[in-house]
């Protein structure tokens, strides 16, 4: 166990040393997940074997005097495609799923030496914000179990600050990355739309959707962010933009910089104690020489309205695909005494298979989506049929352009923004399961960076009744630099990313 | 007043091919009420001025490549993880009499 507190750059170090053997690293870690995982529940697939076989390969050829890959393990959330390797996004309509390829982050990755450990549970599809809308179970909060480690990325976040994993990938659409790295107390960042490929990645609002790192600390999100970004010839949305070296990023000098807080995101809904930690989290940073003002987003009071008819608006498109043809769960398969492909997709419904078309349709997806995705493709398909289009979706997506100005006009003068990542610490499971209204809430200060495509980095800033609070700062488009700079700054001047979670309350199961 | 009717949501569920039951169809009435008299703020926000955003990035950023043939996945793999398969196809249901 005594390398799972390491940090993938720490561990990265002591392999190229020579230090420690990738396998030695490896089995630690498996150790600890079997340790917690029974707690904590971040996982929906360990992959033991595949790790093991790659890091005994790896030492050896080390040992045969190949130039040293990293061999540091990591997680990625379940929505993002591992040939071979089961992606179920979540969701009982891919059980089983192994994709014929591997997403781009994941050969970058791979490339780099880092060996894949599990993929993580989220939201199905990632539409959530607690990991409670998973198909298969909920994740436990690492800070206390019986609290939600937020979402979707629970899993991924939960897994990094239970030890489980140095680091791990998420995806975020409206908060997802950021969300559930403050509620487990680690870092977690959105890039730039545009910056990491999205090739391989399980489509929810493409508009929206990015993929980026949950780490333990700063350094380790640079070092993850520069594995992955850059342009990729198979994703048509990814910028040509050559990512710089973010290790020059970590010098603790912020000094003469300005930022801004606004007050759209920093009012009545935020809790006291959140308030205060970010008022804290500001104040060291104006003794570290930058100037803080209040500032303001007025369009960014409305970003929850837009964000709740783009989101579910592309869902609804993206999600058709699952139609029980190409591949997933097809209703009455297992039944039908047809040619079913890998055996796993009988758990959902079972009796004759549909004998129209249609109605093969309507009982797949029906039979094979959750409660909150059949909400939102309902909400995308009503804001986009014809009568209601101009009135929904044109009208959000105009409204976007408005926030997308604020912005603008607010880098123009700041150079970064600050507010809490989420409005909240953890909630406990169950609270908010029943009241959509009420668990989107959890993203109303993560949202408005989303629409504008902007980056944004969620850091530890302390705790509320023994639960992590995040710090949110956002970014011009492409920089994350200077996000990590001032985050790198922030962190060197405080010790909340050291703390440890207890993993105290009520065991689950 | 309701925003959308219980017959509107039975309508846009056939439209996604979605099939609830009477108990799904109140609760899905109701939550997406909820929901949608929350967006309809958005009504009050003055967009006469302005394009709608698409997406966020410029077509300078994200100029298409060249058009380049390679290897794309072999009919086994395409077929791999369908349902239903015959004679190298993807099998469904009798669509034409």
């Amino acid at each position: 166990m005594r390398f799972t507190e390491a940090t993938a750059s720490q561990l990265a170090t002591l392999i190229a040393q020579g230090e420690v053997t990738r396998s030695e690293v490896l089995e630690s870690f498996l150790e600890r997940i079997v340790a917690v995982e029974e707690s904590v529940a971040a996982f929906l697939t360990v992959t033991a074997d595949h790790g093991r076989r790659l890091a005994r390969l790896a030492d050896k050829a080390a040992e045969g005097g190949a130039t040293p890959t990293a061999g540091v393990p990591f997680a990625l959330k379940d929505n993002i495609a591992t040939q071979d390797i089961p992606t179920t996004c979540g969701s009982r309509i891919l059980e089983g799923y192994r994709p014929p390829y591997s997403a781009t982050v994941m050969q970058r990755l791979e490339a780099a030496g880092h060996i894949l450990l599990g993929k993580t549970n989220c939201d199905e599809f990632a539409m959530g914000s607690s990991t409670e809308n998973s198909g298969f179970h909920p994740t436990a909060n690492p800070w206390d179990l019986r609290c939600v480690p937020g979402g979707s990325s629970g899993g991924s976040a939960a897994a990094v600050a239970a030890y489980e994993v140095p680091f791990a990938l998420g995806s975020d659409t409206g908060g997802s990355i950021r969300q559930p790295a403050s509620f487990c107390g680690v870092v977690g960042l959105k890039p730039t739309y545009g910056l990491v490929s999205r090739y391989g990645l399980v489509a929810f609002a493409s508009s929206l959707d990015q993929i980026g790192p949950i780490t333990r600390d700063v350094t380790d999100a640079a070092l993850v962010l520069g594995a992955i970004a850059g342009p990729d010839p198979l994703d048509s949305t990814s910028a040509r933009v050559k990512p710089p070296d973010y290790g020059q990023a970590l010098v603790p000098d912020v000094d003469g910089l300005v930022a801004g807080i606004p007050r759209e995101l920093f009012g009545e809904g935020v809790e006291p104690e959140v308030r205060q930690r970010v008022e804290e989290a500001a104040a060291v940073l104006a003794e570290l020489g930058v100037g803080v003002e209040e500032c303001s987003l007025p369009n960014a009071a409305f970003a929850l309205d837009m964000y709740y008819v783009i989101a579910p608006a592309e869902a609804s498109s993206n999600l058709a695909r699952y139609d029980g043809t190409r591949y997933g769960y097809r209703a009455g398969a297992a039944a039908g005494g047809e040619d079913v492909g890998n055996g796993a997709r009988a758990s959902i419904g079972g009796g004759p298979p549909p004998g129209d078309l249609l109605s093969l349709y309507l009982s797949t997806r029906s039979q094979g989506f959750g409660p909150e995705v059949k909400r939102r493709i309902m909400l995308g398909a009503y804001v986009l049929s014809a009568g209601y289009y101009d009135a929904y979706y044109l009208k959000a997506q105009k409204a976007r352009t408005l926030l997308r100005r604020d912005f603008e006009q607010a880098f123009g003068r700041y150079d970064f923004l600050i507010s809490p990542t989420s409005p909240t610490v953890a909630f406990p499971i169950g609270e908010r399961a029943d009241d959509p209204l009420a668990m989107y809430m959890a993203d109303l200060c993560t949202i408005p960076a989303s629409l504008a495509g902007l980056p944004a980095i969620s850091v530890p800033c302390g705790f509320s009744q023994g639960l992590p609070v995040g710090l949110q700062l956002m970014g011009p488009a492409f920089s994350e630099e200077l996000l990590l700079r001032v985050a790198f700054a922030h962190e060197q001047r405080t010790d909340h990313h050291t703390k440890r979670p207890p993993l105290l309350g009520v065991k689950r199961h | 007043m309701a925003i959308i009717t219980r017959e509107e949501v039975e309508h846009v569920a056939l439209l996604a091919r979605l099939a609830f039951s009477p108990d799904e169809l109140d609760r899905f009435t109701a939550q997406l009420n909820d929901i949608l008299g929350h967006v309809t703020r958005l009504g009050g926000l003055d967009t006469s001025a302005v394009e709608p955003t698409a997406s966020v990035l410029s077509g300078a950023a994200t100029p298409l490549r060249e058009d380049e043939v390679w290897e794309g996945l072999t009919r086994e793999e395409a077929l791999a993880s369908a349902p239903a398969t015959e004679k190298g196809l993807f099998k469904v249901p009798r669509v034409l009499e």
